[in-house]
């Protein structure tokens, strides 16, 4: 009798084992899952950011894949290959200010920087400088509301920034189709496009609900004349959200002919 | 009796291997997200350098590797090492410049992309490693 009930109790024993080892194996599969399933690997591989040669479309379809299903958990900033600011010199002018997002200086930068007036009916001046930059240069033309067009060039290595006021700028702008919503009567639309001079009438075509517009390769934004007002457009869809995230992926696109960087990283 | 005690035995020992074995895979799962996230970004610099047509320029100076290293630590993401190897196909010359901690990095994803340089009519092979220092 004794013998039965230690067999049975070593058995039970045992089996308690089996189960304990079964519930360990499964927090460990767990743990695997969790390994390979990374939200920024997710991101990467369904926006398509694998590749390094996008189109204008592929970076708004990107930021719809974000702003969509991974706004909640994941970080993004797509931004120009350098970091370009500008600030008023003591003396009232644009100070412009070229360094790589890592920290470091680049020396003898090519630079042009382009600034637009905006007068009641259209574009009332545009002044243009350019030259060589390493780290900043104090620039002739004067720091006031209007909207400053700055490429830095490195080779062929090509990058822009468009410093606009903030209540100039509109988002009625679709980039995978070129088409303008909610523009009451467009008159004139002009396309800045960095290696010009001066910003380039387009023509567009006018549709019921919306404004069809030919665009140039190489557009950055456009200017909107309307019968009332006047507002700038951006063609690629920059972001440089004050989101905290761990940069977990810093990789350079080339679109067109222009180099941006975009860090992804799950937010803190 | 004694049966079902053996079979539960080697059942015990077939999950202990098992658990055992998959506490081994676990780490190098993880370990291969951020690989693939290096090597996302070792490609993409490999191939900004490429594109910038830097090369052109860049090979035909003397002390080129300089201005190399400043311009790739420049286009590297922070806290990352680099070990660039530019090979000339036609010389078969070979200039390679890297961080001082590269060969401390306990992850590392490297890129090939090919130049052709028609201007000078050569063609260069960029193979760029980035690598990461973790741990203590």
């Amino acid at each position: 009798m004794i013998e039965w009930l230690s067999e049975i109790g070593i058995a039970v024993l045992l089996i308690l084992l089996i189960a304990s080892m079964y519930a360990f194996h499964l927090s460990t599969i767990n743990m695997l899952l969790v390994g390979t399933e990374v939200e920024v690997v997710k991101f990467v591989t369904e926006s398509g950011l694998v590749r390094v040669l996008l189109k204008a479309e592929d970076m708004f379809s990107m930021m719809k894949i974000y702003l969509s299903k991974y706004n909640e958990t994941l970080g993004l900033r797509v931004l120009p290959a350098f970091n370009i600011t500008i600030t008023d010199n003591e003396v009232g002018n644009v100070r412009l200010y070229v360094e790589a997002w890592s920290g470091h200086i680049l020396p003898s930068l090519n630079y042009s920087i382009m600034k637009i007036e905006l007068g009641d009916n259209d574009i009332e001046s545009i002044k243009n400088e350019g030259g060589t930059i390493t780290f900043y240069i104090d620039t002739s033309l004067s720091y006031e509301k209007a909207i400053y067009v700055v490429t830095i060039s490195c080779y062929k290595l090509v990058t822009f920034r468009v410093f606009v006021p903030e209540d100039w700028v509109k988002d009625n702008y679709n980039t995978s189709s070129n088409e303008l919503y909610n523009a009451s009567n467009i008159l004139k639309v002009y396309a800045i496009i960095p290696f010009y001079n001066e910003p380039i009438p387009v023509n567009f075509t006018k549709y019921n609900d919306h404004v069809k517009l030919k665009v140039e390769y190489g557009t950055v934004g456009f200017i909107v004349v309307e019968e009332n007002e006047l507002y700038f457009i951006n063609r690629y869809p920059l972001i440089n959200s004050n989101v905290k995230f761990k940069k977990e992926l810093c990789k350079y696109v080339i679109c067109e002919y222009y180099t941006f960087v975009i860090m992804v990283g799950e937010r803190t | 009796m004694r049966a079902l005690e053996l079979v539960l035995i080697v059942t015990v020992l077939i999950l202990l291997y098992t658990s055992l074995s998959l506490r081994n895979i676990a780490p190098k799962l993880s370990l291969r997200n951020d690989y693939f996230l290096l090597k996302e970004e070792a490609y993409s610099v490999a191939r900004v350098l490429a594109d910038s047509r830097i090369l052109t320029y860049l090979m035909q100076q003397e002390g080129a590797e300089d201005e190399l290293k400043v311009i790739v630590t420049a286009l590297t993401p922070a806290n990352r090492e680099f070990r660039v190897r530019i090979i000339d196909t036609s010389t078969g010359e070979e200039f390679v410049i890297e961080t001082p901690q590269f060969k401390r990095s306990t992850l590392a994803a490297t890129a090939i992309v090919v130049y052709s340089d028609s201007t000078n009519n050569r063609i260069y092979v960029i193979e760029l490693s980035l690598g990461k220092i973790t741990g203590g």
